[in-house]
C-alpha cells in the first residue's frame, strides 16, 4: 500500500490547476478599469506581473511532470480507495456543508441555538450517535460558555437568541 | 546602555500582577491546544487570538506570547507521550522522546524537554536583546525599493526551502500575493476581483486565510488520525525530574543546540523544523554513541528541544523589526500585532518602545513560567491528552468560527473561512506547502505599495530596483536561493545516475 502511494504524482494536475487560476486571474486583471489619476496602468501592472510569473511555473510543472501519470494516479486513487479513505473524504464533505449551513443560519438564530446545534451534528459525524449523551453536554457547554465569555466578560458582539434578546 | 534600561522598563511592565496571570492564562490555553495532535503554534495563536480582543495592547501581545511559547512546550508533550507531534518543530522530539516514554522513562523526557525549552529559549530572548535595536536601526534605512526587495528575497527564500518541491513553493508564494491584491487599491481607489461582493472591498483578511488553513485544514487533515484510531497516553507520573547523570549528558547539547536554532530561527523560511532537526543530526554526529540515537537518548531530545525555541526566538527578529515573518508561526503572531493596530517594522522600536521591549521582557516570563507550569504541572496538564480528540478536534472548529465572527463581524467571512479550509486540505493533499502563501498573503499589500512607491520615485523607471548596494545584495540573495536549490537537485540526481 506504501509503495502506491508513494508513487501518486499529480504533478500535471496541480500545474494544470495552476496555469488556469494564473490564466483567470490575469485576464480579469487586465479588464480592471484604468486608473483616474497617475499612471493610468498602475492598478493593474503588479497583478498582471503576479499571473505570468504563477503562468510560467504553472507551464514548466506541466513539462517537468508526467500528465499520464497524474491521470493514472487519478485513476488508482479512486479504484484503490480504502473504506477509511471513503470515509475521511465522506466526513469533510459532510463537514464543509455542515460549515455552510452553520455560516448561513448564524445571524438569524443567534449564537448559542446555531452553535449548539452546529456542535451536536458535528460531533454525531466525528465522535458518533452512540455517544449522544456526551456529545449534548459538550455542545451545550461550549455554545453557553463561549457566549457568556465572549459577549459579557470579553464585551465582544455575537448574535442573540432572536425574540429573547438575551 | 539604551537597551538594558529598555529592557528593565520592559520587565516593569512584563510583571505587573495582570500581566503575569496573563501569561499564566495564556501559557495554559496554549499548552493544551499545542497538545493536540496536528494542532501547533500557528493555529494555537490563530485560534486563542479572539480572548485577547477586549484587552490593551501590551496585555494583549503577552497574553499571546504565553499562547506562542505554551503550544511549543505543549507540542513536544505530545511528542513524547503518544508519538504524535503538533507541528512540524516539535518532529524531532519523537525520535527520542517517545523510546524514553516507551522505557519507562516518560517523566525525565518531560523534564528535560521543558528545561531544554526553557535554556534555548533564554538563551535566544538575550541574543534577541542584544540584535534587536542594530537590526532596527539597520532597516529604517531602506527607501521602498530596497524594502520591496527585502520582502522579495525573504519570501522566494521561504519558498525555495520548501521540501519536496521549489516549485510549488512558489506557486504557493503567487498564489498568497494573489490574495493579497483583493480589494480596493489603495493609490487609484479602483475595486480589485471583488466580484462585486461588498465585504471584499476591504480586502481578504490574512488571519481569516490563516485560521482556515491552519483550523480548518488541520482538523479536515486529521479525521484520517481518528479514523484510524488514536493512542492512549500515560497520564500517571511519579516525579518529574532528572537525574545528576542526566543533566550531565545534556548540558552541552542544549547550550550548543541554543545559538544554532535562533541563527536558523532568524533566516526566513528555515523556522524551527529545521533547526530542531539539525541540531539532532548535530549532536548524533558529535556523540561517541550514535546507535544510542533513536532509542531514548537523553541528549537526542534535549538538543532539539532547546533549539526548537531558540528559533522560535529568533523568528520573532525579522517579523519585529523589519516586519517580515519568516514562518508560518510569526505569521500568525504579526497578524495578532497588526489586529492590535500595532505596525511590527524598524519604527516599533523608536515609536513604541514599551510595548516591543515589553514583549521581549515577557518571553524571558514567559519562558520560567511555562517551564514552571509544564514540570509540576505536567501530570494534570496531559489528561488533556486522555480526552478523546473527537470530541476536542469539532470544539477547535467551533472556536475557528467564533474567532472569526470576532474579528470580521461578518458571517461571509464564514464562507471564506470553509474555502481556505478546503484549500489548505487539498494544497496538502497535492503537497504544495501552505507556509510561503501565508507569508506573502500578509506582506502581499504592502509589497505592491513599496513596488508601486519606488516606481514612482523613480520617475516610472524600473532601475531604483539595482540603483543601491543594498538593493544588488537583496537581488543577488534572490538569485542564490532561487538556484541554489536547483543546483542541489542537479548534483542529486548526477551522484543518482552516476
Amino acid at each position: 500500500m506504501e509503495k502506491v502511494k508513494k508513487k501518486l504524482d499529480f504533478n500535471g494536475l496541480t500545474g494544470i490547476i495552476t496555469l488556469m487560476i494564473a490564466l483567470i486571474y490575469g485576464l480579469s486583471a487586465y479588464m480592471l478599469p484604468k486608473a483616474a489619476i497617475g499612471n493610468p496602468n498602475a492598478p493593474r501592472i503588479y497583478p498582471l506581473i503576479l499571473a505570468s510569473v504563477l503562468v510560467m511555473l504553472g507551464i514548466i510543472l506541466i513539462i517537468k511532470s508526467d500528465i499520464k501519470q497524474s491521470i493514472a494516479s487519478f485513476e488508482s486513487l479512486k479504484k484503490e480507495a480504502s473504506d477509511n479513505d471513503r470515509l475521511n473524504w465522506k466526513m469533510i464533505m459532510q463537514t464543509s456543508v455542515l460549515c455552510v449551513l452553520y455560516a448561513a443560519v448564524f445571524d438569524h438564530l443567534g449564537y448559542v441555538i446555531s452553535t449548539f446545534v452546529f456542535l451536536q451534528i458535528i460531533l454525531v459525524i466525528i465522535n458518533g450517535k452512540e455517544k449522544w449523551k456526551i456529545n449534548t453536554i459538550v455542545s451545550l457547554f461550549f455554545s453557553i460558555g463561549i457566549y457568556i465569555i465572549f459577549s459579557k466578560l470579553l464585551g465582544i458582539y455575537l448574535p442573540q437568541i432572536p425574540y429573547l434578546y438575551i | 546602555m539604551d537597551v538594558i534600561a529598555n529592557l528593565l522598563n520592559g520587565f516593569m511592565v512584563a510583571l505587573q500582577p495582570y500581566h503575569l496571570l496573563m501569561v499564566t492564562i495564556g501559557g495554559i490555553l496554549g499548552t493544551i491546544v499545542g497538545m493536540l495532535p496536528g494542532l501547533g503554534p500557528a493555529t494555537g495563536v490563530a485560534v486563542l487570538l479572539p480572548i485577547t480582543f477586549s484587552m490593551g495592547p501590551t496585555a494583549a501581545l503577552i497574553t499571546m506570547t504565553g499562547v506562542y511559547y505554551g503550544a511549543m512546550f505543549g507540542g513536544s508533550r505530545s511528542s513524547i507521550l503518544i508519538n504524535t507531534p503538533g507541528d512540524g518543530a516539535a518532529l524531532a522530539a519523537t525520535f527520542d522522546g517517545y523510546p524514553m516514554a516507551m522505557k519507562g522513562k516518560a517523566e525525565s523526557a518531560l523534564a528535560i524537554s521543558a528545561i531544554a525549552s526553557f535554556i534555548g529559549g533564554t538563551i535566544a530572548a538575550v541574543f534577541m536583546v542584544a540584535l534587536a535595536t542594530p537590526v532596527a536601526r539597520f532597516a529604517l534605512k531602506f527607501g521602498p525599493a530596497e524594502y520591496f526587495l527585502l520582502m522579495v528575497a525573504a519570501l522566494s527564500m521561504t519558498a525555495s526551502m520548501s521540501k519536496n518541491n521549489v516549485l510549488k513553493g512558489f506557486i504557493s508564494m503567487i498564489l498568497g500575493l494573489m490574495i493579497g491584491t483583493v480589494g480596493i487599491d489603495a493609490q487609484s481607489g479602483i475595486e480589485r476581483f471583488t466580484f462585486g461582493v461588498l465585504e471584499l472591498q476591504t480586502g481578504i483578511d490574512f488571519l481569516i486565510v490563516i485560521i482556515g488553513i491552519y483550523a480548518l485544514g488541520e482538523v479536515f487533515k486529521s479525521y484520517k488520525v481518528i479514523n484510524e484510531g488514536t493512542k492512549k497516553a500515560q497520564t500517571k507520573f511519579g516525579k518529574i525530574w532528572i537525574t545528576k547523570e542526566e543533566w550531565k549528558k545534556s548540558k552541552w547539547p542544549i547550550l550548543r543546540s541554543a545559538p544554532l536554532g535562533f541563527i536558523i530561527g532568524a533566516l526566513p523560511g528555515a523556522g524551527g523544523t529545521m533547526a530542531s532537526l539539525m541540531a539532532y543530526n548535530n549532536e548524533k554526529q558529535m556523540s561517541k554513541n550514535p546507535e544510542e540515537f533513536g532509542e531514548g537518548a537523553i541528549e537526542g531530545l534535549a538538543a532539539p528541544e532547546s533549539a526548537n525555541n531558540a528559533a522560535s526566538v529568533g523568528a520573532l527578529i525579522p517579523m519585529l523589526t523589519l516586519g517580515i515573518p519568516g514562518s508560518g508561526t510569526t505569521a500568525v503572531m504579526m497578524g495578532a500585532l497588526l489586529m492590535l493596530g500595532i505596525q511590527p517594522g524598524p519604527l516599533l522600536f523608536t515609536q513604541n518602545p514599551d510595548i516591543a521591549w515589553g514583549l521581549i521582557a515577557s518571553m524571558f516570563i514567559g519562558n520560567i513560567i511555562l517551564a514552571v507550569i509544564n514540570i509540576p504541572l505536567a501530570g494534570i496538564l496531559v489528561r488533556v491528552l486522555s480526552i478523546p480528540p473527537k470530541i476536542l478536534y469539532p470544539i477547535v472548529l467551533a472556536l475557528a468560527f467564533v474567532g472569526t465572527y470576532a474579528i470580521s463581524n461578518s458571517v461571509i467571512d464564514f464562507y471564506l473561512l470553509i474555502l481556505f479550509g478546503i484549500l489548505g486540505y487539498f494544497m496538502t493533499n497535492l503537497k504544495i506547502p501552505t507556509a510561503p502563501m501565508i507569508l506573502a498573503a500578509i506582506v502581499g499589500g504592502t509589497m505592491e505599495q513599496s513596488f508601486r512607491q519606488a516606481i514612482k520615485i523613480a520617475n516610472g523607471s524600473m532601475n531604483i530596483f539595482y540603483g543601491s548596494t543594498l538593493a544588488i545584495c537583496l537581488i543577488t540573495i534572490t538569485i542564490i536561493s532561487i538556484v541554489y536549490p536547483m543546483i542541489k537537485e542537479y548534483i542529486k540526481k548526477e551522484k543518482i545516475t552516476a
